[in-house]
């Protein structure tokens, strides 16, 4: 007779105890006889068996979950409900359909718009950054000429908002390298140059146009259309 | 062990007969036999689904996102078919997929908070405090289960039902069901062991 390993035994314990505990033919003759060899000649299995029995026991003898009494007439009124609702479902307006028809063709429009012209990768943020040097540079040619001098000093006014503005750009820089990876941030720094580039073009237009420089400050975007210090 | 018990059956709606009679009519769209038939099985349903879930307005829900399913397709149904074990598996995929939908903290409570999660009539008699112990004792330590481990658990100790068939509904080898009742009923019972509860229930 082949005795069955420990992992086996253990496995075909549990089909014994089925069969003997609940009447169940889950093991052939043959293994049940095995089993039974087994337990003869070691204690430690045969603890195990009745740990296993007096567990299943337990569970057989356990109270089953309480249905709740109305349960089946809930799940019939849900069911016609919906089942009315996805009759109704079927029979939509002609203009339900042209509404929707359009909405798909609109999309697909865009999808198809969306492959044939892609984005240009990295090219928005380096783009926007080369047009803020350009606008630096244009503003900081149109104060210094405005004050009577070659370059900003740094007495002036607007050198240290616009150095401030300078240092800003270059750790948005940094940053944009640091994240290439991730979309979210990308679009994020565009936009914060592109509100750059805004401000800007708003201040270097009203130099060129009123022969004035606005106050330094700000609060100047706001106020354009009156501030203004006249040289 | 001299003592033998029987084991839990099936339920055994009105013979086999009336049973494959009542499908051919839901299968035909009589829905006075749907009616019948969901009054018929919603008790099995439930209990299937409130040992997988552990939370009763979840197993409410899904019982009868069962008989939904069910209601759709029901002109496909065939009066020979097995109609527990189809509604079982159609049960576990509903379950299955309102795992994936929520956290495993929202529906598997922890064992910890067991006395929490007792019902509210804790002042009724001794047994009933007794029996919704083990009630909950049993779905919490469930509930800790991987879900293929514990759907074969329940199938086979709980529903009754035989080794093929629970193969069936997992869509698993006879085997592989075997070595998942073995590994489930190990756990479970070292899980209700430090309860002390089978131990407690053996003394009375």
């Amino acid at each position: 007779m082949n005795t069955p390993n420990i992992h086996t035994l253990r496995e075909k314990l549990l089909l014994y105890v089925e069969t003997v505990e609940w009447g169940r033919q889950e093991l052939p003759e043959i293994e049940r006889r095995e089993i039974e060899e087994c337990l003869r000649r070691d204690a430690t299995l045969r603890r195990e068996m009745e740990a296993i029995a007096a567990h299943l026991r337990f569970l057989r003898d356990s109270p089953p979950p309480r249905v709740p009494e109305d349960l089946a007439t809930r799940c019939l009124e849900t069911i016609q409900r919906r089942a009315a609702k996805r009759r109704r479902g079927g029979l939509m307006p002609w203009w339900a359909y042209a509404t929707a028809f359009a909405v798909i063709l609109i999309f697909a429009a865009g999808i198809w718009v969306g492959h044939q012209f892609p984005p240009a990768g990295e090219m928005p943020f380096q783009i926007l950054l080369q047009e803020q040097h350009q606008l630096v540079a244009r503003l900081e040619s149109s104060l210094a000429g405005r004050y009577h001098e070659t370059t900003l000093t740094t007495d002036n006014p607007w050198y240290q908002p616009l150095a401030t503005l300078k240092e800003t750009t270059r750790a948005l820089a940094a940053y944009h390298e640091q994240t290439k990876d991730n979309l979210v941030i990308q679009r994020g720094l565009c936009i914060a140059i592109a509100q750059n580039i805004t401000m800007l073009r708003t201040l270097c237009d009203y130099i060129e146009k009123n022969q004035s420089i606005p106050d330094y400050d700000m609060k100047f975007l706001n106020t354009a259309s009156s501030a203004g210090n006249a040289l | 062990m001299a003592q033998v018990n029987p084991m839990p059956q099936k339920e055994d709606a009105a013979g086999s007969n009336q049973e494959n009679h009542l499908i051919r009519r839901v299968a035909e769209g009589d829905e006075q036999a749907f009616a019948q038939f969901v009054r018929l099985y919603t008790a099995p349903v439930y209990r299937f689904i409130r040992r997988m879930v552990n939370s009763i307005e979840d197993a409410e829900d899904l019982t009868q996102e069962t008989f939904y399913a069910v209601y759709k397709h029901r002109h496909t149904l065939r009066p020979d078919a097995e109609i527990l074990p189809y509604l079982y598996t159609i049960a576990r995929r509903k379950a299955v997929s309102l795992f994936r939908w929520r956290t495993v903290r929202q529906i598997l409570l922890p064992l910890s908070d067991a006395h929490e999660n007792l019902p509210a009539d804790m002042e009724s008699p001794i047994h009933t405090i007794q029996q919704n112990r083990e009630e909950a004792a049993i779905n919490l330590a469930l509930a800790t289960l991987p879900e293929n481990q514990r759907a074969a658990l329940v199938l086979r100790f709980f529903e009754g039902l035989t080794y093929p068939e629970i193969a069936g509904i997992l869509n698993k080898p006879e085997g592989t069901v075997k070595s998942l009742v073995f590994r489930g009923e190990q756990t479970l019972r070292l899980k209700l062991s430090n309860r002390a509860l089978i131990e407690e229930r053996g003394s009375q």
